[in-house]
């Protein structure tokens, strides 16, 4: 058999992308259409390189994450680069005092590696077969700027994705809610695409009481929405309110977006404060312990829901039965989507999807896709390399 | 054991084929497994063989009546299959590190021959020629057809007592005990005898859940449960209620390599252990590739030397009790796929039975 690939140094780096027509909302925390305005977002890249010269690559997540990566990253190098699983194990427990999150891009560029090493894209690693992948538009956050700025603007945009293909669509409301006009964007949307999508909402936790998330969820079961994620400032993490919820209204529930690791969702799923399973392979473990999770969910017969774009949830979702929707965005009618900058002919904007509303897996070996390190290099970088 | 007699137990052996000449194959312990195959060949011929998920789905959906355990058959293959397609072992394909696996020496189930398993005795000196050999677990399989309590109960303590206060010591009386009660008794026994786990004890056949979760409130050995139940769902409602200990996996039984993987990452989830049960060359890549979980089974195991298990393939590879190393331990074989190469001549000389499957 060949030689394995071993772990030979490990390189972060940090650069900047511009966010066109992108800028802060009322609190500060939210991207919102803001025209003429240019937000620097400052992204990151990992690069694991090897013996045998195959470098695996991660592009995407946050800061938080990356400087975990570093804290961790002079672990790597002499590790055999095909065994994620005792790595994934080491690490976790290395990290167990915080969230982790540095398990995500180590291991998504580990299966990169392998997928190289057998020349084999990461879906077919997992035993999973190419197939379109139903998309939702998942929209950017309201804002008050002449973009999704009412209730019609979100219905009208709804129209314009259905028109596109899309079959579901998301809306991510505003950072200063209006009960009101929470209620009324969500009988709004409903009403203009009549029954043709499957439609979900995510208030990202701005509600700031149970009584108001109750009274969005009245109206979500009146419009026959999807699911309701993460609607109020408990911070998505409270397992009893949400199993109240859930006894209060029947619109199905989908949280876990801010609970990290295979055995929180478990516990999150065992509390019955859920009935999707959130997943993100860049938050929980990499393509490992996603796999992990949705195996669990699948063994409570429970979907699996992919948060978030990127070629690694294209893997990972082409690979699992139990699970329904990718999630494409964030989309805006006006503002470009912000992912996909850094790789070579890739990109989830909103004309990303096929007729039918669907994207599918990259086919080349690992990721299948390759970072553009020319556009990098112009990007302000900042680099740092951890060797043996 | 009687020994005036030679049993000739039937196995199944199967083997898929594919245009590039690379095939799959494994040898299995259940007949009826064989039989289901004739239900999942639709799904296989012309079907990519490295798409394990899609045909797992499909396969157990065909057998959506029966037990399932066709599709672990075929599973193993594919991933047999796979492993050669990569030229890479299993385990590493499940992102594993080649490392020692800790087996226990699972015995035959007691007899009345005399010279066997015939008293607690027996039992205890069995134990002894097993720390001796190595291993660090034992486990018993007691008497199934005129089982006495009071002797399970002398077994237990007279395996402790031979082996001494550090071997992991099992219990398995494989769904024997008619009452609860009995059940209870020698669970206290095994309390007294510090036993590392206590399974399936009942004749319940691991559908009572009610009843262990009284049981696990009753007695403080470790419960694991179950041979009986089939597939990650119910092996996942069985660990949600609380009524074991351990998460229990078999990939002839569950699904293949595919679907006790599953199993073993719901257990991690549960943050429980899973044990695989039985032994063969899937279980070792499998136990390579996970954390989260304790002993390979080397079974069945008799003072005469005697296994139960398949051991017929060429080269070194073979699960009998004096397989282990001096620390009592196997590994996975380092070739691609199974890394092991069936003796087609020794099954094709005892064939009873096969088939072929063509486009």
């Amino acid at each position: 058999m060949k030689d394995r690939p071993i772990i030979t140094s490990v390189e972060i780096t940090e650069f900047t992308v511009p966010l066109p027509d992108l800028g802060k909302d009322l609190t500060g925390f939210n991207l919102a259409y803001s025209p003429g305005e240019t937000t620097l977002t400052r992204r990151f890249a990992l690069q694991i390189h090897t013996d045998l010269g195959i470098t695996g690559e991660f592009f995407d997540g946050v800061g938080e994450s990356f400087s975990q990566i570093a804290l961790v990253a002079p672990y790597l190098p002499g590790k055999d680069a095909l065994q994620r699983e005792p790595i994934y194990n080491d690490l976790k427990r290395a990290l167990r005092k915080s969230d982790r999150t540095a398990l995500g891009p180590i291991d998504i560029a580990l299966w990169d590696i392998a997928g190289q090493f057998y020349n084999a894209p990461i879906y077919e690693l997992l035993g999973g077969v190419n197939r379109p992948l139903p998309c939702y538009a998942s929209t950017y956050h309201g804002d008050r700027n002449g973009g999704l700025d009412s209730p019609a603007a979100y219905a009208d945009f709804a129209v314009h994705c259905r028109d596109m293909g899309y079959p579901a669509f998301k809306i991510h409301t505003w950072g200063d809610p209006i009960i009101e006009e929470e209620i009324a964007t969500v009988a709004a949307v409903r009403a203009a695409v009549s029954d043709a999508m499957d439609l979900m909402s995510d208030p990202a936790c701005e509600y700031n009481t149970f009584a108001d998330t109750v009274k969005v969820g009245r109206a979500l079961d009146d419009a026959d929405y999807f699911w309701y994620e993460d609607p109020f400032k408990d911070g998505g993490v409270s397992a009893h309110a949400h199993r109240k919820l859930r006894e209060l209204i029947r619109t199905p529930l989908l949280q876990g977006e801010h609970v990290r690791g295979l055995e929180q969702h478990v516990d999150l799923i065992l509390a019955e404060a859920t009935d999707f399973v959130r997943v993100d392979a860049y938050l929980d473990g990499g393509l490992t312990g996603a796999m992990k999770i949705a195996h669990a969910a699948e063994g409570m017969g429970l979907d699996v829901e992919i948060h978030g774009p990127g070629p690694a949830h294209r893997h990972l979702m082409t690979a699992i039965r139990n699970t329904n929707y990718y999630e494409l965005g964030l989309v805006h009618p006006k503002a470009t989507a912000h992912y996909g900058y850094a790789y070579q002919d890739y990109t989830e904007d909103l004309d990303a999807i096929d007729q039918n509303g669907c994207v599918f897996a990259p086919t080349g070996p690992g990721i299948g896709v390759r970072l553009d390190w020319d556009y990098i290099r112009s990007r302000d970088p900042v680099t740092q390399v951890f060797e043996a | 054991m009687q020994s005036d007699r030679v049993l000739h137990p039937k196995r199944c052996a199967i083997r898929i084929e594919t245009d590039q000449g690379i095939t799959g194959e494994c040898v299995g312990p259940l007949v009826v497994a064989a039989r289901q195959v004739d239900l999942l060949a639709a799904h296989l011929l012309g079907a990519d063989p490295l798409a394990r998920e899609p045909l797992y789905h499909a396969m157990r959906l065909s057998l959506a009546q029966h037990d399932g355990t066709g599709v672990g058959l075929v599973d193993i293959a594919l991933w047999d299959l796979a492993g050669k397609f990569y030229d890479a072992p299993i385990y590493d394909l499940l992102g594993g590190r080649h490392r020692p696996l800790k087996a226990y020496a699972s015995t035959y189930p007691g007899d009345r021959a005399g010279g066997g398993l015939h008293t607690p005795q027996a039992f205890g000196e069995f134990a002894i020629q097993c720390r001796d050999l190595g291993y660090q677990g034992f486990k018993i399989h007691s008497w199934v057809d005129d089982v006495d309590i009071a002797e399970e109960v002398a077994t237990v303590l007279a395996v402790r007592e031979a082996a001494g206060p550090d071997m992991d010591l099992m219990i398995d009386p494989a769904g024997v005990y008619r009452t609860f009660a009995d059940m209870l008794r020698v669970g206290r026994a095994l309390d007294d005898a510090n036993y590392c786990w206590y399974e399936d004890p009942y004749r319940d056949l691991g559908g009572a859940t009610a009843s262990h979760q009284k049981l696990r409130q009753l007695i403080r050995t470790p419960l694991l449960r179950s041979d009986f139940v089939r597939g990650v769902e119910a092996q996942v409602e069985i660990m949600r209620s609380g009524s074991t200990d351990f998460g229990r996996a078999d990939a002839y039984h569950d699904g293949g390599i595919t679907g006790a993987l599953k199993i073993a990452r719901a257990a991690e989830g549960f943050g429980l252990d899973v044990e695989l049960h039985s032994c063969n060359p899937a279980h070792r890549h499998l136990m390579t590739a996970l954390r989260n979980t304790n002993y390979y089974e080397m079974n069945l195991v008799h003072p005469t030397g005697d296994s139960s298990a398949f051991n017929h393939y060429l080269g070194d590879y073979r699960d009998t009790l004096d397989a282990i190393d001096a620390n009592g331990c196997v590994f996975a074989p380092e070739g691609p796929g199974l890394g092991v190469e069936i003796d087609w001549e020794y099954i094709d000389a005892h064939r009873t039975d096969g088939k072929v499957f063509e486009q």
